[in-house]
C-alpha cells in the first residue's frame, strides 16, 4: 500500500507523557498553553521525569 | 478496549482448563489482558480491535483451547434451513440488512445467558457502532411462529417492550424508555421505524432498541432460540452472526440455518460460513522472523490459531481462516498469527549486524546556531502546533496565501496546516497581554506550502514578533543576526494585507527575496485581541545559512 515495500514500524515514543513528568504537569493541555507567563514558569526538571512523580 | 467479566465455574470449563495459574500468559496470545481475577470471577480485557470474536467468554476460550489443542471444526453440520424471513423493501434505506439462525439442544443456563447478554452488549457497541451497523436480538424458539417478517411500522404501532410495565407506541419508545432515548439517533428522520413480527402478527422486537416482553425475553431454561442480527452494514449483520452461531455451538447448540428473502426475490441463508483464505511465502516468512522457516512446524502454528486446510507447499503455505474472522487482509496477517503461535516471549533478541549513528540533522544543527543568536538578542523561543484553524491563518491575520487544508479534519481548531508560523505568535502575544515585558519571541518550524498544482511541500521557516514594539526593533533583531553570520540584510518596501501601508517591507538577503517584515495593522491586532502595537518578520531558516 502506499507504494512502501519496506518494513514499517509505528511507534508512539510518549514524549508528551515525557515532557508532563519533567515539567511537573499533570494537564496535556498546559504543554500547548500560549500563555507567555505559563510557559516562562514552565522548568524542566530532569530528576521529576527519572522520579517518576506526577502532579495529580 | 472492551472488557468482559466471566465466572470462573463456566470459563474454566469452557477453556479447558484446571485453574488459573497460565491465563495471564495464554491471554497473551489473544491480545487481551487479565483485568482481574477474584475467586469466583475472571475479568479480561481486550486489546484487538479486528477480533470481535473475542469480546466473549465462548471467543477467549475457543482461543485458548485451540492455542494448547489445535483448530477445532465450526458450523461443520448446520442444519438446513426449515424457516425463513421476509425483507420488507420499506427497509432499503432505513435498515436493510438481517442474518439469522436458530439453536436447539442447548439449554440457557445462568452464565450462557450472562454471555448472550455480554455479546449482545459488546459486538453492538464496540462492533456494530453502538447498534447502528449491527445490533443483536435473541429470542425463545418456541414462542415464534414462522415465517418472521422483518418489515416496518408506523410510530404509533403498539408494543409491550421488554423491561417496560406497560405497552407504548415505537415513538413513545424512543422518548421515554432508557434504551430508547439512547438509540433513538439511529432512527432520526425516519417516517416508520423497523419491527419484526411472526405470522400471527406478535411483535418480536423494535430493532435496534428492544424486544417485546411478551415473545423477547430469554430466561434460563429456555432450550431453544431464534437469534437475529440487523443493521446497516451487511458485513457488520453477517459477521456478528457467524460469530454468534459459532459461540452457541461451542456451547452445545445445534444451530439451524435461516433463510432470508429480500425484496426482488434474491435469498441469501445464514449464518454465512466465511472461509478467507490467505498465501504467504517461506522466504518472506523466514525474512520476517529472522530464522528459516523451513525449520518451523508451519502446519501445527497454524492450527494453535485455528487456522483449516493448512497447505504446506514447497515455497509457501496457504490456509483457511476460521469463520469468525474476516481480519486476514494480507499475507503479513498469517505471518503475524505464526509469529502469535510461536509466541513473541519464545523469539529470542539479536543485536543487528549493521546500523548507523545517529546524529542532528544539518537544518536542526542550523537552526542551533541561529536560535543560540537569538536568544543573545534577547528573544524567547516558542513552540506551537503545525495544525491550526483557517480562522487564526486567513482570517485573523490575512495571510495573503491560503493554507493547504485537511479533508477530514477532527476539529477545525486542526483543520489546515500552517503556512506560516506569524499567526502562532499572535496567538501567543494575543494569551499574554499580562506577562511582562518586553515580549520578543521566536519560533522555528515546519510550513507546508503549496508549489504548483497539486503539490506541496514543507519548509522550515523562522518568525519572530515583538509585542509593544516597532518596525525599527524586529528590523535590528533580524539585522544583528544577520550581521554576525555575514549576510548583507536589505528591505524594499512591500504591500501586504497583514502590515500596515507603508510600514512592511520584503526582506532580502545577499540580495535575493526571502521574507516579508512589518508592523501588524491595526486590524489585525484587534482581530486577535491585542492591545499593544506588534511588529514581526517571518522567512525560511535556510536563508541565514552560511
Amino acid at each position: 500500500p502506499l507504494g512502501v515495500d519496506v518494513p514499517v514500524i509505528a511507534w508512539g515514543l510518549g514524549l508528551d507523557r515525557m515532557a508532563l513528568l519533567a515539567l511537573g504537569l499533570s494537564d496535556i493541555r498546559d504543554l500547548l498553553t500560549p500563555d507567555l507567563s505559563k510557559l516562562r514558569e514552565m522548568k524542566s526538571t530532569p530528576e521529576k521525569l527519572l522520579g517518576g512523580e506526577v502532579n495529580a | 478496549m472492551p472488557k468482559i467479566e466471566i465466572p470462573l465455574k463456566d470459563f474454566l470449563p469452557l477453556a479447558e482448563l484446571e485453574n488459573t495459574d497460565n491465563l495471564e500468559s495464554l491471554l497473551e496470545s489473544l491480545k487481551a489482558e487479565l483485568d482481574g481475577l477474584s475467586r469466583d470471577t475472571v475479568k479480561i480485557e481486550l486489546n484487538d480491535t479486528n477480533r470481535p470474536d473475542l469480546w466473549t467468554s465462548e471467543g477467549v476460550a475457543r482461543g485458548i483451547r485451540c492455542l494448547k489443542n489445535g483448530a477445532e471444526p465450526h458450523l461443520k453440520s448446520m442444519k438446513d434451513p426449515v424457516h425463513h424471513i421476509e425483507v420488507d423493501d420499506s427497509l432499503a434505506e432505513i435498515r436493510p440488512y438481517i442474518a439469522a439462525f436458530t439453536a436447539t439442544g442447548w439449554v440457557v443456563d445462568d452464565a450462557g445467558l450472562e454471555s448472550l447478554i455480554t455479546a449482545q452488549e459488546k459486538i453492538a457497541s464496540g462492533f456494530g457502532k453502538e447498534r447502528k451497523t449491527a445490533a443483536i436480538g435473541f429470542y425463545p424458539l418456541d414462542r415464534i411462529s414462522f415465517p418472521v417478517s422483518y418489515s416496518t411500522s408506523s410510530p404509533d404501532t403498539v408494543f409491550h417492550p421488554l423491561g417496560e410495565e406497560t405497552a407504548m407506541t415505537l415513538h413513545d419508545v424512543l422518548l421515554h424508555t432508557e434504551t430508547g432515548q439512547k438509540y433513538a439517533e439511529i432512527l432520526s428522520g425516519f417516517r416508520k421505524f423497523p419491527l419484526l413480527t411472526d405470522t400471527t402478527g406478535a411483535v418480536l422486537s423494535f430493532p435496534p432498541v428492544l424486544n417485546s416482553s411478551t415473545t423477547g425475553r430469554v430466561t434460563s431454561g429456555d432450550s431453544g432460540l431464534f437469534c437475529e442480527v440487523t443493521g446497516t452494514d451487511w458485513h457488520t449483520v453477517n459477521l456478528t452472526a457467524t460469530i454468534l452461531a459459532c459461540n452457541l455451538e461451542d456451547r452445545g447448540a445445534v444451530i439451524s440455518r435461516v433463510e432470508i428473502i429480500y425484496p426482488g426475490g434474491k435469498t441469501t441463508v445464514t449464518p454465512v460460513i466465511y472461509s478467507d483464505t490467505l498465501t504467504a511465502a517461506f522466504d518472506e516468512i523466514s525474512e520476517i522472523l529472522g530464522e528459516d522457516a523451513g525449520e518451523l512446524d508451519i502446519r501445527a502454528l497454524l492450527s494453535k490459531m485455528d487456522y483449516s486446510e493448512i497447505d504446506v507447499g514447497e515455497n509457501s503455505v496457504t490456509a483457511v481462516m476460521p469463520p469468525y474472522r474476516r481480519d486476514g487482509i494480507h499475507p503479513r496477517d498469517l505471518m503475524e498469527d505464526i509469529v502469535i503461535a510461536i509466541g513473541l516471549n519464545n523469539i529470542k533478541p539479536v543485536l543487528p549486524s549493521d546500523y548507523t549513528v545517529g546524529s542532528a540533522a544539518p537544518v536542526e544543527i542550523l537552526a542551533r546556531s541561529v536560535k543560540a543568536l537569538l536568544v543573545g538578542a534577547g528573544c524567547e523561543e516558542v513552540m506551537r502546533p503545525v495544525l491550526t484553524s483557517f480562522e487564526k491563518i486567513s482570517t485573523l491575520t490575512r495571510t495573503p496565501e491560503p493554507p493547504v487544508k485537511i479533508s477530514n479534519p477532527m476539529t477545525a481548531e486542526y483543520g489546515v496546516v500552517s503556512n506560516t508560523l506569524l499567526p502562532a505568535l499572535l496567538e501567543v502575544e494575543s494569551s499574554s497581554g499580562h506577562a511582562a515585558f518586553p515580549h520578543r519571541l521566536f519560533t522555528v518550524g515546519e510550513v507546508l506550502r503549496r508549489t504548483d498544482g497539486r503539490f506541496c511541500t514543507t519548509e522550515v521557516n523562522l518568525a519572530v514578533t515583538a509585542g509593544d514594539s516597532d518596525f525599527g526593533s524586529v528590523h535590528s533583531i533580524l539585522g544583528i543576526i544577520c550581521h554576525l553570520r555575514g549576510l548583507a540584510l536589505s528591505l524594499r518596501p512591500v504591500d501586504d494585507p497583514r502590515f500596515i501601508p507603508g510600514r512592511s517591507a520584503a526582506v532580502l538577503i545577499n540580495g535575493e527575496e526571502k521574507g516579508i517584515l512589518g508592523e501588524f495593522h491595526p486590524g489585525v491586532l484587534e482581530a486577535w485581541g491585542i492591545t499593544v502595537p506588534v511588529a514581526g518578520f517571518e522567512l525560511p531558516l535556510e536563508s541565514l545559512k552560511v
